[in-house]
């Protein structure tokens, strides 16, 4: 801030020479004149201060003796003297001043990140949809309910954050992982159920009653961890049932089918060189191609490279303008020879395994065979892993029996 | 009641920032200003900061900040 209104005011650059310069400046600091980058320089010095000392400084050099010359001039007033007589070019630039700040009071860019399971198209997809339109004011976009309409619309989504940053709407998710639902302390009574069938091979229980064992078959659905706690008296009668939310980590063996195949025979581009671009400009809703007739390509690629205007790093404008070039291409049919095949059938399977790691699962063994036959490369079997099988499912409490049978009973003890 | 020394004897404050940045207060004038020494006068002493690259960012009746290598700070 004290930046602009120094730009404000002007500022000027001057040298001092002469026999004592260091008096000249220690007589600025009587006068209480604030200067800055202050350098030595051709046997004086050189620094910056505000134009409205410039009167001053005349007085102290005949006090000194010293010699001052001005080298630079900077800031609003000096640019406005320099462009006195242009007058349009002035008003251009206030309008564009005053364009730049409208503009500033719109979104014209939303920013999705931090998505694994969902796409961010789906994502920004939705909200312009539904909630945030580009070229909506920002005044009238409330942070707080695009992310709880977002966690509404996207279950998978554990934690989302929106914030406007100059026009940019910046949206950051964290998704939950498939199986490791995390349990709040808030929540009701709920059991803890397997996501999907297998073998238990570690488990810790923090409340609730377990209910199976280590090295157990569990199909999905199962309870794990049970929200019921019964309270036993000394004659293995329950004297009291009690409702939690039950909270633990079950790791199971899971296994996961793989399968893939392609064909050994594939076609590939040989591009002949021959490519034509085109340019479309987007302002808004306004759209326009700039191109020739396009040329007859039978088979071509198309490149598209959008760029979005934008001052600095966040403050997007409404203009952007897209490259499009087409590429002209012959296909050329291939074979795939049996090493290429399998290098490539076990990248596509690394590929799958890398997805499994990300999702906090222990690869414990992989039982893929790659294989051709029949002109085709086929990778099947099972991976074996140690994952997190454990979520958190709402428990029905049953009904507390109606006061009539109570008294009824209590009656019938009476009588006994 | 105890008060500094530099409100009641005007003691100049010279304060340092690891060896890149200083910054000085309560001087009354510049001595000396090249890129390998700054000398500045106190109302008791002068102080003398050596170095290389020495540059003053900014120069004020209350205080100055001195940015370079310093090396040394004397009070002659």
């Amino acid at each position: 801030m004290g930046k602009i209104r120094t730009w404000a005011k002007g500022y000027i650059e001057i040298h001092v020479w002469g026999s004592r310069p260091e008096r000249f400046l220690s007589l600025l600091n009587h006068k209480q004149i604030h200067i800055w980058e202050v350098e030595p320089y051709e046997g004086g010095y050189r620094f910056k201060l505000e134009r409205c000392h410039v009167r001053e400084l005349d007085t102290m050099r005949k006090k000194t003796g010293c010699n001052i010359k001005v080298l630079n001039k900077y800031g609003l007033p000096f640019f406005l003297f320099r462009y006195r007589k242009r007058k349009f070019f002035v008003l251009g630039l206030l309008l564009c001043g005053i364009l730049i700040y409208v503009c500033s009071l719109f979104i014209w860019d939303i920013n999705v990140g931090g998505t694994y399971f969902y796409t961010d198209e789906q994502i920004k997809t939705r909200i312009e949809e539904a909630y945030v339109t580009v070229g909506q004011r920002k005044s009238q976009v409330d942070c707080n309910w695009l992310e709880e309409q977002l966690r509404q619309d996207f279950p998978e989504i554990s934690w989302v954050s929106c914030d406007i940053i100059g026009t940019q709407l910046n949206v950051e998710i964290k998704e939950t992982l498939e199986g490791t639902e995390t349990i709040n302390e808030d929540t009701g009574p709920q059991d803890i159920v397997a996501a999907k069938d297998g073998v238990v091979v570690e488990m810790i229980t923090r409340s609730g009653t377990p209910v199976v064992k280590i090295g157990q078959s569990i199909a999905k659905g199962d309870i794990l961890i049970s929200g019921v706690i019964n309270i036993y008296d000394d004659f293995d009668e329950v004297i009291e049932t009690d409702y939690v939310a039950a909270d633990g980590d079950i790791i199971g063996e899971t296994v996961y089918q793989y399968e893939d195949s392609f064909e050994m025979q594939y076609y590939e581009k040989e591009y002949t060189g021959n490519h034509q671009s085109a340019f479309t400009i987007e302002i808004m809703n306004w759209v326009q191609d700039i191109h020739l007739p396009w040329k007859e390509f039978s088979n071509y690629d198309v490149v598209e490279e959008n760029h979005k205007l934008r001052l600095g790093h966040t403050y997007y404008l409404p203009v952007s303008f897209t490259v499009k070039e087409r590429r002209e291409y012959t296909p050329v049919l291939c074979t795939y020879t049996e090493e290429e095949a399998k290098e490539r059938a076990q990248s596509r399977l690394q590929r799958f395994l890398d997805t499994l790691s990300e999702k906090e699962v222990e690869i414990m063994e992989n039982n893929v065979t790659i294989e051709i036959r029949d002109g085709v490369c086929y990778a099947a079997g099972n991976v074996v892993v140690w994952e997190r099988i454990g979520y958190g499912r709402p428990l029905s409490i049953p009904e507390p029996p109606a006061p009539d049978a109570e008294t009824g009973s209590g009656e019938s003890q009476e009588s006994l | 009641m105890q008060v500094t020394s530099d409100l009641t004897e005007g003691a100049t404050i010279a304060r340092i920032h690891g060896t890149r940045e200083a910054w000085l207060e309560n001087y009354q004038s510049l001595l000396e200003y090249t890129n390998e020494r700054i000398r500045v006068a106190g109302k008791h002493n002068e102080v003398c900061i050596e170095g290389s690259g020495m540059r003053i960012e900014y120069y004020s009746a209350i205080d100055m900040k001195i940015t370079g290598i310093i090396q040394k700070i004397e009070f002659v």
